[in-house]
């Protein structure tokens, strides 16, 4: 039976016997309805049977059932037991794997502690056998005690040694302490037997006896034998003798050297005066202009009164008390001839009897005005006013006013004080300008913007271009002569001039220079205004910009080609023009101008041009454009240059004053005081001159100041000084002085404090 | 004779050395000429060529400016031909005048003044050279060689000077005040020498002869000589030049005032391109009276050994002139043999030397540097010639300690040879 081999389990076999038996009545079942087998049964029988076979079935089948519910509840049952019992197999494996590794580390831990090298081993000890020989007893103990016993026997061992070497450091310290003791002792024997020394060589001085300064260095060299031997009494002079042999070179030759090459001359300089004159506080410049009157047809006491209330109408209409008109008759008699004022203008008073009101009438070539009056207009005495005096008044203050209104604002451009703080009509310059008309303060300005600076020497460079080859020659001597040199005589009290001249041939316009246009209009070749500063070629005409120490002032006459003449200004046709502070030029176009051109311009030719070289020139001097006449213009320019001459020569000392007193190590050389003394003497003069009305001497007095106080201003040693601080003298001595000087003073000290102590010892 | 033959043997080669350069490089004394380490503006064979073509066309030497030698020579050296055109009578003439001081130091060693005198005779005076030797070096230190083809007109100093020694050193005091005489009209700083050379000449004296003469009336006679000399000498230039003026200032006035501070060997130049004009006149002052200080001091402490005092004067010369050159220091050389016996005392003569050296090789490249390839500057060549001074510096330095220590030993006998510190 294969399947009892298989099922052996006791639990099983009931069910397999149940299912044979189940078998057995499923195969009665089927004999019993097997209608092949028995056909004789009674079917119902056959029915009854087969009923209860089958029932007899149906029990086994539910007993079968019921048993193998049970089979497999057991193996339920039986797995899970059989799961609980591997979770435990699994524990428990894993426990052993731990004890594994539990015991493979120690393992490794006791083979590291087995191989550890400890420091006992090495231990600095005595040795073994030395120990064990101090130590008999020793010899039986196993190795630890004996170890322990041997450490103990070293710390003993060292416990001592440290004691012993305190010991010997405080012995030391000791011995330190009186080897100090000892080295003080020596150096206060060594001052003792210095003294010694001094007292035997005096002796053997004395006694001429060798002897003692041998003991004596024999004595030293016992307590300290590596101390030089003294130094000879001869020694000890020759070194005093080579010490004053450098200080006598140092104080005889040095010192006087010091001194000699570093003091600076500073000469005394009046700088209270000299700042004074810079602010105005000397000298407030005033211009009194004597006018004379001449009044050949009035009888004295009238030609008196007309006199004064002109005055007073004079001094009625001024605004500006600086500059102020003095009337006076030609017939008074100063007091003091040393007081003449120069005359600025006389008045002629002449009766003309088909007047009805007066007129006057200026003389172009003399300081003269003549007024024609009715004779009706004398005024009576008793009148404060009349019609002529005031007609006089008036016309003489026109005459006067651009004069006066340049000077106000040369005065107002230095900021003087316009006048003395106790004058009744005290005004400033600046006033004096306010209550100008416009037109004519702008024609004062463009003026003083036009004229040079003034100089002492003026050079008038006369030259002629020409494009061409002609003309090659002009007669400029003549010109010269004629128009310029009347000019130049009358204005010698101001400046001095001189004359060049020279001719250029083939001078061609700059090419940057526009080319002059021909207008049909005026059948003339133009130039237009704004390109006039351009037509002189700078670069190629030979134009030098100054001939020695003073400006020039350059007048060019240029004389166009036959095809580009007429050549003129564009809109004003005029063919003369001013460049300010620079000079003036005049294009002299031929005439006829079809005509070939001369090669030699005549004096006649060159007539209009010098007539407007000689305006020109007055221009650029800075005469003023009114009073017509001459004679006129020139004084009020000699009134004017005196006024910017004298202000800036003031100026001029005030900055020098300035700058010796910023700088207290600038060298101050006699010359500068001998020009500030001469400066200042002719200021003041020139001062009283201006207030004396002598505007000539005044303007003499004030040219020599400013030359003088230019020459002291630039003095050339004052000005090659630069500003040098005392700090840096330091840099200077020391890096030489001090490497020398050091072992000098040292040496001086020395040898001072040698004598002092030798002068001590003979005293006590 | 052996030893005439030997110095025959010097004398002669010495010659054939200088001709024989001139002949194998005939542009050397004219490249020795321009170079600032041999021609100083007043010494220099240029300025004097100048100077000469001046007078010989009847114009006053010292209106070019450039001129600033003694006019004595002006004569003299129009009678040589024009060393452009014939270079040989004036090399000829410059190696006669080398053999002539080597002759004076011949005379100065074989009278033995620098190993023994009248208060002192050195320890180690077996130690020595003999004069011949002492000419050899001097004749063939390519510093004397160099200073004899650049025609520097500082040798006719050189010859007065030494002159003056060996006069004094064989007691002829008339002569060397003369010669003194010379050599200061030449080139005023000799004068400085004066008092020293008074004393050897004095010292001599009370050796040659028994009675001693009263120091102070000797000194007054002899400085009267000197001064009649040079008195002398400065009447026949003024007689040449016509200006007394213009010839003592164009000389001496630039001698003394410094005012061409063309780079040479010395100090001075460098400092003064530097110092602001207000100083200049103070340390001037301050320069020479360095230079004049150290007479009075060397004079006192070394009163025993008066030629010691000389030479190291010379020395003193070399460093702090106001215009130096090599040929100071070949003079200066040229003494320092005689003292052979102070040789084992000095202590640094390796360093002095080597920066001798150094000087002599760097400084003419440094120069090159600055002035031809522009890619130096004045510092350079100022360096140079510093570590120039440096090193004779301590040679004086060091030779004055020995001369010291030898007056010490001499003086303590029992520390003879024992170890010394200088306090």
């Amino acid at each position: 039976m294969a399947i009892r081999d298989i099922v052996s389990n006791p639990s099983l076999l009931p069910v397999l016997g149940l299912s044979a038996e189940t078998r057995d009545q499923c195969m009665k079942l089927l004999a019993s309805i097997d209608p092949t087998a028995d056909l004789a049964a009674d079917p119902q029988d056959r029915v009854l049977a087969a009923s209860k076979e089958q029932k007899q079935l149906f029990a086994l089948l539910a007993r079968l059932r019921g048993q193998n519910r049970d089979a497999i509840l057991r193996v339920r049952e039986t797995k899970q037991s059989t799961a609980e019992a591997r979770q435990e197999i699994d524990r428990l494996h894993l426990q052993l794997q731990n004890l594994y590794y539990e015991q493979r580390h120690l393992t490794g831990e006791i083979a590291a502690c087995e191989s550890y090298d400890h420091k006992y081993l090495s231990l600095p000890l005595t040795p073994l056998d030395e120990f064990l020989a101090l130590h008999p007893e020793h010899q039986q103990s196993d190795d630890h005690e004996l170890m322990i016993a041997r450490i103990n026997h070293e710390h003993g061992e060292r416990e001592k040694l440290e004691q012993a070497r305190q010991e010997l450091l405080k012995r030391k310290q000791a011995l330190i302490a009186e080897n100090n003791k000892r080295k003080e002792d020596l150096a206060s024997l060594d001052q003792d037997l210095e003294r010694f020394i001094d007292h035997a060589l005096v002796m053997t001085a004395k006694n001429d006896d060798q002897t003692s300064p041998q003991t004596a260095s024999d004595t030293m060299t016992d307590p300290a034998p590596r101390l030089p031997p003294p130094e000879k009494p001869e020694a000890v002079r020759t070194r005093f003798k080579v010490i004053a042999a450098f200080w006598a070179v140092i104080i005889f030759l040095g010192f006087p050297i010091w001194w000699q090459t570093t003091s600076i001359y500073r000469a005394s300089l009046p700088i209270p005066d000299m700042i004074d004159w810079a602010d105005g506080k000397t000298c407030r410049p005033v211009f009194p202009l004597e006018i004379r009157f001449e009044t050949p047809s009035l009888p004295d006491a009238e030609a008196q009164h007309l006199l004064r209330t002109t005055q007073h109408t004079l001094d009625d209409l001024n605004e500006f008390s600086a500059h102020h008109l003095r009337l006076k008759l030609s017939s008074d008699v100063p007091a003091h001839p040393n007081d003449v004022a120069d005359t600025a203008l006389t008045v002629r008073l002449l009766p003309q009897d088909d007047l009805t009101s007066p007129r006057s009438h200026l003389h172009s070539d003399t300081t003269q005005l003549d007024v024609f009056y009715p004779p009706s207009q004398i005024p009576p005495p008793s009148a404060s006013n009349s019609p002529l005096s005031s007609f006089v008044a008036s016309s003489l203050q026109s005459l006067f006013t651009e004069e006066k209104a340049i000077i106000a604002q040369v005065l107002s451009d230095n900021n003087v004080p316009g006048a003395s703080p106790n004058s009744a009509n005290n005004q400033a310059p600046s006033a004096m300008l306010n209550s100008l008309s416009p037109d004519l303060a702008e024609s004062i300005a463009r003026r003083l913007r036009r004229s040079l600076k003034y100089a002492e020497t003026y050079h008038l460079a006369f030259s002629l271009f020409t494009p061409g080859s002609s003309p090659s020659s002009w007669d400029i001597q003549a010109a010269v002569h004629d128009y310029i040199s009347p000019l130049l005589e009358a204005f010698s009290p101001i400046s001095n001039f001189t004359v060049d001249t020279q001719v250029q041939l083939y001078a061609t316009f700059s090419p940057t220079a526009p080319a002059p246009e021909y207008d049909d209009a005026n059948s003339a070749w133009t130039l237009k205004k704004d390109d006039l500063s351009a037509f002189i070629n700078a670069a190629e005409w030979p134009l030098s910009p100054s001939i020695g120490s003073g400006p020039t002032i350059n007048f060019i006459l240029y004389v166009p080609t036959p095809s580009q003449s007429p050549l003129v200004v564009k809109d004003s046709l005029a063919t003369s023009w001013v460049i300010p502070q620079w000079g003036g030029v005049f294009l002299l176009n031929p005439t006829p101008v079809d005509a070939n051109q001369p090669a030699h311009l005549t004096s006649d030719a060159l007539a209009p041009a010098f007539m407007t070289f000689s305006h020109q020139l007055l221009t650029l001097l800075g005469a003023p454009s009114t009073p017509a006449p001459l004679p006129l213009r020139l004084q009020t320019l000699t009134r004017l240059r005196a006024a910017s001459l004298l202000l800036s020569a003031s100026s001029t000392m005030g900055s020098l004053a300035r700058l010796t007193e910023s700088l207290p190590s600038i060298p101050i050389p006699a010359t500068v005081a001998t020009s500030v003394s001469t400066t200042l003497e002719h200021l003041s003069s020139a001062c009283a001159h201006l207030r004396h009305g002598q505007f000539q001497a005044a303007l003499a007095s004030a040219r020599v100041a400013e030359t003088e106080a230019e020459r002291s201003f630039f003095e050339k040693s004052m000005v090659g000084q630069m500003y040098f601080p005392d700090e840096h003298k330091v840099a200077v001595y020391l890096p030489l002085l001090g490497p020398i000087g050091v072992p000098l003073i040292v040496g001086l000290l020395k040898e001072v404090k040698k004598l002092v102590a030798g002068w001590r010892e003979r005293r006590s | 004779m052996g030893v005439d033959r030997r110095k025959a043997a010097v004398f002669g080669g010495a010659l054939a050395l200088r001709l024989l350069l001139l002949v194998l490089f005939p542009s050397l004394p004219d490249l020795l000429t321009g170079r600032v380490e041999v021609s100083t503006p007043v010494t220099s064979f240029k300025r004097l060529q100048e100077g000469l073509f001046l007078y010989t066309r009847n114009v006053s030497p010292y209106d070019g400016g450039v001129f600033h030698q003694a006019p004595l020579l002006l004569p003299f050296f129009s009678l040589l031909p024009n060393p452009q055109l014939f270079p040989l009578p004036t090399a000829v003439f410059y190696s006669l005048i080398d053999l002539v001081n080597a002759n004076a130091l011949v005379t100065i060693s074989d009278s033995g003044q620098a190993v023994s005198g009248r208060f002192y005779s050195a320890l180690r005076k077996h130690i020595r050279w003999d004069g011949v030797s002492i000419a050899a070096w001097f004749l063939f230190n390519p510093f004397t060689v160099a200073t004899c083809l650049g025609r520097s007109t500082g040798v006719f100093t050189t010859t007065g000077i030494l002159y003056a020694f060996a006069s004094a050193t064989t007691g002829n005091s008339l002569n060397a005040m003369l010669a003194l005489g010379f050599a200061s009209y030449l080139s005023i700083y000799p004068a400085l020498l004066l008092i020293p050379l008074v004393l050897l000449c004095h010292d001599r004296q009370v050796q040659g002869a028994k009675a001693t003469p009263e120091i102070g009336l000797f000194a007054l006679r002899h400085f009267a000589i000197f001064a009649m000399s040079i008195v002398g000498l400065l009447g026949i230039s003024t007689v040449l030049i016509g200006d007394f003026y213009t010839l003592v200032s164009a000389t001496y006035g630039f001698q003394l005032l410094v005012p061409d501070l063309t780079p040479n060997v010395g100090l001075w130049w460098y400092f003064f391109i530097e110092i602001f004009d207000s100083f200049r006149e103070f340390f001037l002052g301050v320069f020479w009276l360095h230079l004049a200080a150290y007479m009075g001091g060397l004079t006192v402490r070394l009163r025993r050994q008066p030629l010691f005092v000389l030479t190291s004067l010379l020395g003193v010369f070399a460093i702090f002139k106001p215009y130096p050159s090599i040929s100071d220091a070949s003079l200066y050389f040229a003494l320092l043999p005689l003292y052979r016996h102070l040789f084992p005392l000095m202590r640094y003569t390796f360093f002095a030397i080597s920066a001798l050296l150094y000087a002599t090789l760097l400084g003419p490249a440094f120069y090159h540097l600055w002035i031809y390839a522009g890619s130096g500057n004045a510092n350079f060549f100022y360096a140079i010639t510093l570590v120039w001074s440096l090193g004779l510096s301590i040679l004086l330095a060091d030779t004055v300690f020995a001369a010291l220590r030898d007056e010490w030993e001499h003086d303590n006998p029992e520390k003879r040879g024992k170890e010394a510190k200088q306090v």
